[in-house]
């Protein structure tokens, strides 16, 4: 590499030959990129409208889910725009979470700064709190998380507060008749201690792989003491390990936000095996041909084989270095 | 070069090897090299930085979409593969044959190998989003499906390219570690790990003459495996453009073209920074890489043409739209620019003696290699763009990297070129021992005297 240190003389007689070849070259360039540019001056013109229009306003939902105890706090963004409602997914400031109060996280009750969420591709951000801090805020039975942005380049500063009381539902299941039936109890704390919430529309659900099965009496109300009960349909599959999953579900409360409570129970049917019976290309990997299995194998054995074959050989080349 | 093989004495013979030796030990870059190994850096490092964003705030950094799944990271994987065939090409294929030029290209070839399957592998799992779930391919992956066979055969194809690399390296490690003077401790240490305690006995030659012998055998159908399997990928989805049986044939054909177009474009690199190259890397081995050159082409014009005349001539339905959009639509000055810029152009200007002199050859080159990254994006975007499916958003249908998505393919890139460039500032990248051989040096002369001298 010495002449990187001293570079060739240059070569007179081929200047003109290697201008015509640069400019060729160029000329290509520019016609290869040119699909991206024309792609990234529809984004810019785009950003510089929204400069030239001052920062845009927007709507900030919040919601609060919690889940057998574990407690998660939900931002969805979206604006108006022709009268059309639209999802806000760019907004580069983060969205910082308090509890209580905006202020500088006090680890004694675990009040103040708790986290910071960026939305995702669907102008949401879900900010699951730990159970750590779950156990800190035990003492708490009521509260108020404020989400806050600002000093985005896009959007005006914004803040929005939703206050959540302390609830919980528990399940009762009977199963011991022919009829199989489940109760949930929906509790809220007043004072000192969990009482019953009546008048309160609670979905009996069960767990499926993507969502969850209503049973029961469709708009239900809990009664006095705060219950729902309802029959579970007998010919449903459970899981492969024969449970199912059963609980009950507030949506959307102004008072106690989304609770869900549940348990899992004993179930007989198991899920219908694949009626694609047999070994296919199209199956699951447990029941892959047996022909396409067995000839993988023997090749992978082959050439690995050989592999480790070549892996001795270089062990017996540094034996016969080591070898006077 | 035939005409070398005559017999040459002893003494003549020794001292070409101690001339070969002298001009080929790895040396220390110069200006220009360390302000090339700096933008390397430079550019490997904001990858790495905005792949640690997309890590925090996942794929929804890229431009993909729920239409576009596949973006400029799987067309960049396809590059790396691509351009990863040329190892066994130029080494296995070459030398099965006896092709008596190819000693000064083996070791070039197969670096450009290494260094390109190593980052196909890495920037399939940066496509992946979550690298934590590449345990889940081996846990819970199916046999039946292509990427499972991509996943297989890559992990082969690495290991076979590095052990092909790392044999006929061995007396070139030693002769490093044995003769290299005022280098640091840690590459002394990294000499004398990696040359296996080497002593130029005939008998450790035997054994590495052998594993050239099964590893050329057994690279060239991995290979093609390799470029094959990745072309299912594409194949076995129901999308425009992909639904064809000439896949296969049509990525193994421009992969042997554009790998071809890296170690020409390496060749004449090797010779504009170092001039003792210019014996080894002759004009000869340029003209013969040209005239290569312009039969890959050919091969790959031929396959190309399968690929787009007869759909072409039936245009039905969605292949209809997609072969407009390439055509005449939205892609075509991308399409046009591919096709007469790295296809037609090298057939043309390779064809003429002129033509296959080295600045030309470079420029041909190049234009082969950028064509290609381009070729491999219009294979997999376009067909992505398009689903017959109605009453969806405008924006699902289009597709535009963003800048992170680029910082971090670039990266890609530049790692790949770190690998090939830190090579050759620590690795003699020409053979010594294969070069002698070729030149009708005895095995003998070469197992007494390669390990001699002139001290650095």
């Amino acid at each position: 590499m010495k002449a990187m240190k001293n570079d060739l003389p240059y070569h007179k007689s081929g200047i003109g030959y290697r201008r015509i070849f640069f400019i060729s070259i160029v000329i290509g360039a520019l016609l290869l990129i040119n699909n991206f540019t024309i792609a990234q001056d529809a984004k810019d013109s785009s950003s510089l409208s929204a400069g030239q229009m001052g920062k845009l306003s927007f709507t900030m939902n919040l919601s609060s889910l919690v889940s057998n105890g574990a407690r998660s706090v939900k931002v969805q963004v979206s604006r108006k725009e022709n009268k059309k409602t639209v999802i806000v997914n760019d907004v580069r400031s983060p969205f910082n979470l308090y509890l209580n109060e905006v202020k500088a996280y006090d680890a004694s009750d675990g009040t103040g700064w708790i986290g910071k969420l960026n939305l995702n591709y669907e102008g949401e951000a879900v900010f699951v709190i730990p159970d750590d801090f779950n156990k800190l805020t035990a003492g708490l039975h009521e509260y108020t998380f404020i989400v806050k942005m600002d000093s985005d380049p896009k959007y005006e500063d914004a803040e929005e507060t939703i206050t959540i009381a302390d609830a919980k539902i528990s399940i009762v299941f009977s199963g011991e008749d022919s009829v199989k039936s489940a109760t949930a109890i929906l509790t809220a704390w007043k004072d000192s201690a969990y009482i019953p919430v009546p008048e309160k529309e609670l979905k009996l659900c069960i767990k499926r792989t993507f969502n969850f099965l209503l049973f029961g009496e469709a708009g239900a109300l809990t009664d006095s003491t705060g219950q729902v009960s309802g029959d579970l349909p007998m010919d449903l599959p459970g899981n492969t390990d024969g449970t199912i999953i059963i609980f009950g579900r507030l949506e959307d409360d102004e008072t106690y936000g989304t609770v869900e409570g549940g348990i899992s129970v004993p179930w007989a049917i198991l899920p219908k095996k694949n009626p694609v019976t047999g070994r296919t290309l199209w199956s699951s990997g447990d029941n892959a041909p047996l022909v396409l299995v067995i000839s993988s194998v023997v090749i992978i054995a082959i050439i690995w084989g050989t592999i480790f074959y070549l892996v001795s050989l270089l062990i017996r080349i540094k034996r016969l270095g080591k070898s006077p | 070069m035939e005409e070398n093989k005559k017999a040459i004495n002893e003494t003549e013979a020794v001292a070409m090897l101690h001339q070969f030796n002298e001009d080929l030990l790895p040396k220390k870059f110069g200006k220009i090299g360390k302000a090339w190994v700096a933008l390397l850096c430079a550019v490997f490092l904001l990858g790495v930085y905005c792949y640690i964003i997309q890590l925090r705030r996942g794929l929804v950094i890229t431009g993909m979409r729920d239409f576009v799944f596949w973006g400029i990271y799987i067309s960049n994987f396809v590059f790396f593969v691509a351009i990863s065939l040329v190892g066994s090409l130029v080494t296995a294929i070459l030398y099965l044959l006896k092709v008596s030029w190819r000693a000064p290209l083996t070791r070039l070839s197969e670096i450009i190998a290494v260094a390109a399957i190593i980052f196909a592998g890495l920037i399939i799992i940066v496509d992946m989003g979550r690298p934590d779930r590449v345990v889940n391919m081996v846990l819970h992956g199916r046999i039946q499906s292509p990427i499972i066979w991509d996943v297989m055969v890559v992990s082969t194809y690495m290991v076979l390219s590095i052990l092909l690399l790392y044999f006929p390296l061995l007396p070139g490690i030693s002769f490093c570690r044995d003769h290299l003077k005022g280098i640091p401790k840690w590459q002394k240490r990294m000499y004398t790990i990696l040359s296996l305690g080497w002593k130029n006995k005939p008998e450790q030659y035997k054994l590495v003459k052998k594993a050239i012998t099964i590893l050329s055998v057994m690279i060239i159908p991995v290979a093609l495996c390799i470029h094959t399997v990745t072309s299912w990928l594409f194949a076995s989805t129901y999308r425009p453009g992909w639904d064809s049986t000439n896949f296969g044939a049509y990525f193994v054909s421009g992969a042997f073209l554009v790998g071809s177009g890296g170690v020409v474009a390496g060749m004449y690199l090797l010779r504009r920074f170092n001039p003792s190259y210019e014996k080894y890397l002759t004009n000869t081995h340029f003209d013969r890489m040209g005239k290569l050159l312009v039969l890959l082409a050919v091969v790959y014009a031929y396959f190309s043409i399968n690929e787009y005349l007869i759909p072409a001539y039936k245009m039905k339905g969605e292949e209809a739209h997609h072969l407009h959009e390439l055509f005449t639509g939205y892609y075509a000055p991308m399409f046009w620019s591919v096709q007469f810029f790295g296809m037609i152009l090298p057939i043309i200007v390779l064809l003429f003696k002129r033509g296959r002199r080295p600045f030309p050859m470079f420029i041909m080159a190049v234009l082969v290699i950028v064509c290609a990254w381009f070729k491999r994006y219009l294979i997999v975007i376009p067909s992505m763009s398009f689903l017959p499916v109605q009453e969806i958003p405008e924006a699902w249908k289009h597709y535009s990297p963003t800048l992170m998505e680029w910082a971090i393919t670039g990266g890609s890139l530049a790692g790949a070129l770190l690998v090939i460039t830190f090579f050759i500032r620590y690795f003699p990248i020409i053979s010594v021992w294969e070069v002698a051989e070729e030149k009708g040096v005895s095995t003998d002369i070469i197992y007494k005297h390669l390990h001699e001298g002139n001290e650095k």
